[in-house]
């Protein structure tokens, strides 16, 4: 078996993900002795032109999976991210992680509409909780590639560029609705895998499943949250009247 | 009597809501971007409350002069808008991490039709196209509650004499 890593680096990584990528690493030769793995971290490279040139070495290496870890995932302590990701044996499978951003949401997207076909409109899958099977996983329309094996088979049926970023949507969120309209929806499997979820590195906290409620609390007792107002009737006029007669 | 012009689904007591959407349920229906179904001097407030940024530029001059008209002498002209210049710095800031807000505060929520903000507005130049409409501006703030829109005052007053360059401008206004 092969397997190409892209670790997407642009100047350095932070020490406790080093930490979790040795970790990583070690489990990885000690669990597949006879699988080659090939590593490849470029310097101040764009993360689409990191992740297209991983796509096309995998292939012409004849990779069988490739694997992305982005530079502040804190991978699980076990060391057994890879290891928990191939025995899902899933088209494209992500270690559970969240955003850096507030509201710090889970990194996956779900349609909810009930097309068969063409997947268009990406909210995140928020109450993922209920959709977890008794392997731990759960399936999904689209993931970020924080941490992702993907099988080099799907590859195989696209045409590079495989990872472009858009506008209004990133460049792994592309690669995941791109190969679902083109394979159709039922036919490629994207999941993620909750029995090895990874942090996310906000610096100096990492956000993951047990710090994400605290850390949204601390947010918006900062920050309080803007609610859109869309009360443009009395009070409103009374409001602005008053701040007019204070002026 | 006080005209509410653009209520939408927020009515004020006191005033006539007119909006030119049925489904609205305002008291008048009324296209009041090319008219107002008003007599010349007979009303004594105007309430423009987040419509102006849906009225595309080159219809402003339409409507801002039908409001002079309709407005009695030294009536008041209540406007509020988002004011692009703090939206898009809170855009660009992803302030409290609300990118997806704040592009709406800049192109409407786009939520049905006439949803979409299509005039930039922007208080230093609006305030001088105010002046030039026959307005005498009386106060500039940013809302209490939401201070990324601006609430402009102005009061109805003589039109100043304009040149030959603003006749030219407004014969264009006039014909598109």
């Amino acid at each position: 078996m092969k397997i190409w890593v892209g670790i997407n680096v642009l100047t350095q990584i932070a020490s406790p993900v080093v930490i979790s990528l040795c970790q990583q690493f070690f489990r990885m030769g000690k669990c597949y002795p006879n699988t080659k793995f090939y590593f490849y971290a470029p310097h101040r490279v764009s993360i689409d032109n990191m992740r297209n040139w991983s796509a096309q070495q995998a292939l012409a290496q004849e990779c069988d999976y490739l694997m992305f870890i982005d530079d502040d995932m804190v991978l699980h302590e076990s060391g057994d991210t890879f290891k928990s990701l191939l025995e899902a044996d899933k088209d494209i499978v992500m270690a559970h992680s969240f955003m850096r951003g507030y509201p710090y949401k889970p990194m996956c997207f779900k349609d909810p509409s009930d097309s068969k076909t063409k997947v268009v409109k990406l909210p995140t899958f928020d109450d993922y909780k209920s959709a977890i099977d008794e392997n731990g996983l759960f399936e999904v329309d689209a993931v970020g590639f924080t941490c992702v094996l993907i099988k080099c088979e799907l590859l195989k049926k696209m045409d590079p560029p495989y990872f472009v970023t858009l506008p209004n949507c990133t460049e792994d969120i592309y690669f995941c609705l791109r190969i679902k309209n083109k394979l159709g929806r039922e036919n490629v499997k994207i999941f993620v895998d909750t029995k090895v979820p990874t942090g996310h590195l906000l610096e100096p906290e990492v956000i993951s499943e047990s710090t994400r409620q605290g850390l949204v609390a601390r947010y918006e007792l900062e920050y309080p949250p803007v609610k859109e107002n869309n009360d443009r009737g009395d009070e409103y006029l009374k409001q602005l009247e008053e701040s007019m007669n204070e002026a | 009597m006080k005209l509410n012009l653009g209520c939408g689904s927020n009515k004020i007591t006191g005033a006539i809501n007119v909006d030119l959407e049925p489904s609205c349920n305002p008291d008048v229906i009324a296209n009041f971007i090319v008219s107002i179904p008003f007599r010349d001097e007979s009303i004594e407030k105007v309430f423009l409350f987040h419509t102006i940024e849906h009225i595309p530029e080159h219809k402003h001059h339409t409507i801002f002069s039908e409001i002079w008209r309709v407005l009695k002498m030294g009536g008041t002209l209540l406007v509020s808008y988002p004011e692009f210049i703090k939206c898009a710095k809170n855009f660009i800031d992803n302030y409290k991490g609300m990118r997806t807000f704040w592009k709406a505060t800049i192109y409407g929520r786009q939520l049905y039709r006439s949803d979409f903000h299509v005039a930039l507005m922007y208080t230093p130049e609006f305030t001088e196209y105010l002046e030039q409409e026959g307005f005498e501006i009386l106060a500039v703030r940013p809302e209490a509650r939401e201070d990324y829109n601006t609430v402009v005052m102005a009061k109805k007053i003589e039109k100043k004499f304009f040149g030959k360059e603003e006749l030219q401008r407004r014969l264009l206004c006039a014909t598109s």
